[in-house]
């Protein structure tokens, strides 16, 4: 799709903003509003439908996995920087129920 | 007299790391073990399985591993 896009500015973007408009850069304002936005919106969309409740993981105590050689610098050592209750157990298991 | 035996060549591990071939026979013979128990059938022909991993694993890995199983944390596919 982008192909389509792209093939009467293969030759190099500012000669075709040249050939066509002008040097300005109206070729690729159309396209963020044309063709980037909508995308992103599409994209937004596709994520709130597909949200909602996930069932998480069984906690399992792998050895290979929440390794801690050496405490975290911050906090109590034992959270990771993004740490997410409900998704990241720590080495024990999931925080609450 | 000479009752002594070492699991043959492998193939499969033909260079001098023969670490993948302990854990391979270790995971084989448990899940030759786990398949005739489940079909009902003696698990004896598994036996080579463990005669080869006895020879060729450290103990400290088998007795990891084995405690693992039992815990369920066993990261391998049994």
């Amino acid at each position: 799709m982008m192909a389509l896009y792209l093939r009467p500015l293969s030759r190099g973007l500012a000669t075709a903003a040249k050939e066509e408009h002008g040097v300005g850069g109206k070729t690729w304002r159309l396209l963020t509003f044309v063709l980037a936005l909508p995308a992103v919106a599409v994209c937004t969309l596709n994520s709130w439908l597909h949200a909602g409740k996930h069932e998480r993981p069984e906690f399992k105590p792998y050895h290979h996995l929440r390794i801690r050689t050496k405490p975290y610098s911050w906090g109590d050592g034992n959270h990771t920087l993004f740490h997410n209750p409900h998704v990241n157990p720590l080495p024990t298991g999931y925080e609450h129920p | 007299m000479s009752n002594f035996s070492t699991p043959p060549f492998d193939p499969r591990f033909p260079n001098q790391n023969q670490t993948r071939n302990c854990y391979q026979n270790f995971l084989d013979f448990h899940r030759c073990t786990k398949i005739m128990k489940r079909r009902g059938k003696d698990s004896s022909p598994c036996d080579y399985y463990r005669k080869v991993y006895h020879s060729l694993c450290p103990l400290s890995w088998v007795q990891r591993w084995t405690d693992q199983i039992r815990e369920g944390t066993f990261p391998g596919k049994i």
